[in-house]
């Protein structure tokens, strides 16, 4: 199962969190009767809604909400710590420049540490860097 | 000379006789009286011996229960000035190892007290520290990096980024 495209829509750690907590609440309602399993995929963010109907169409849909999850799981966390919050159409071109120069898609975890004024620290994969 | 009555002259031996008994008579009445006179010297001398006796008796016994209770004042005296001596000399001691625990309690306390205190006085500087420094951090974000326009915040990331990546952050280890 191709599940790029959701995956290309995630940017921040925080869009990935949610999306897990949607994810497993509509597989929860699977065997629920009445339009329950309907009714909560159509709460899903409408960024990854479309791919995701498709996928549930064609496939089982336990299984691709388990695989889904478990992909959006794996996916490599970069910790980006700043003095300030960025705006989202910042962090997503930070997002777009770490896939780019990376070769990878990341997700983002921003924090806020006013100490470091005009610093930036990056964690990713085990190595730290402040600058 | 006396001269002889009528019966003298009658019963001469009758006479005699009663003079004989009476002389006799006489004599014995002054035995008993000389007797009699000896034994109630004797008597009064026995009362006399019995009460000397008991006197003194009386005053040996006396004397016996004062040295007595004399001998045991002493030794009384002796014995509780003894035990006020050892006793004087126990509380002295039991003073001077209070005293001497309190001293060592005291200052056990003291430094216990000192050290709480100093670190207090760290731990309260070093909350002042931080505050003073948040507060420094709130006010440069407030004046300095909230004001900062965006592109400027972009190229500081960006920079951070683009160098991170020359030293090899983003390569796989």
């Amino acid at each position: 199962m191709d599940f790029s495209t959701i995956l290309e829509q995630l940017t921040t750690k925080d869009q990935a969190n949610n999306l897990i907590e949607e994810l497993e609440n509509l597989n929860e309602s699977i065997y629920m009767t009445g339009n329950k399993f309907s009714n909560n995929l159509k709460k899903i963010d409408v960024r990854y809604y479309p791919a995701l109907s498709n996928l549930l169409e064609k496939n089982d849909q336990e299984d691709v909400l388990k695989k889904l999850t478990e992909a959006i799981k794996k996916l490599p966390i970069i910790n980006v710590s700043l003095s300030f919050y960025p705006s989202f159409q910042l962090v997503e071109k930070i997002g777009d420049w770490l896939e780019e120069n990376i070769g990878e898609k990341v997700l983002i975890l921003i924090k806020n540490k006013q100490e470091l004024f005009t610093k930036v620290e990056l964690e990713y994969k085990g190595k730290y860097a402040r600058l | 000379m006396k001269q002889k009555s009528f019966l003298e002259g009658l019963l001469p031996h009758q006479v005699n006789q009663q003079n004989v008994l009476s002389k006799a008579h006489e004599k014995a009445q002054k035995i008993i009286e000389r007797a009699s006179k000896k034994a109630n010297q004797i008597l009064i001398q026995s009362n006399f011996f019995h009460k000397s006796l008991k006197e003194s008796l009386r005053q040996e016994l006396k004397s016996a229960v004062q040295k007595s209770v004399q001998t045991y004042q002493k030794e009384l005296e002796e014995g509780i000035k003894k035990s006020l001596v050892d006793l004087e000399e126990i509380i002295k001691k039991q003073l001077k190892d209070n005293q001497e625990f309190l001293q060592n309690k005291t200052k056990e306390q003291w430094e216990l007290i000192e050290k709480d205190l100093s670190n207090y006085k760290e731990q309260r500087k070093q909350e002042m520290d931080k505050i003073i420094r948040d507060k420094i951090g709130e006010l440069v974000s407030d004046t300095f990096i909230k004001a900062m326009p965006e592109s400027m915040k972009e190229k500081l990331i960006f920079e951070a980024l683009e160098s991170i990546k020359k030293d090899g952050f983003f390569n796989n280890s």
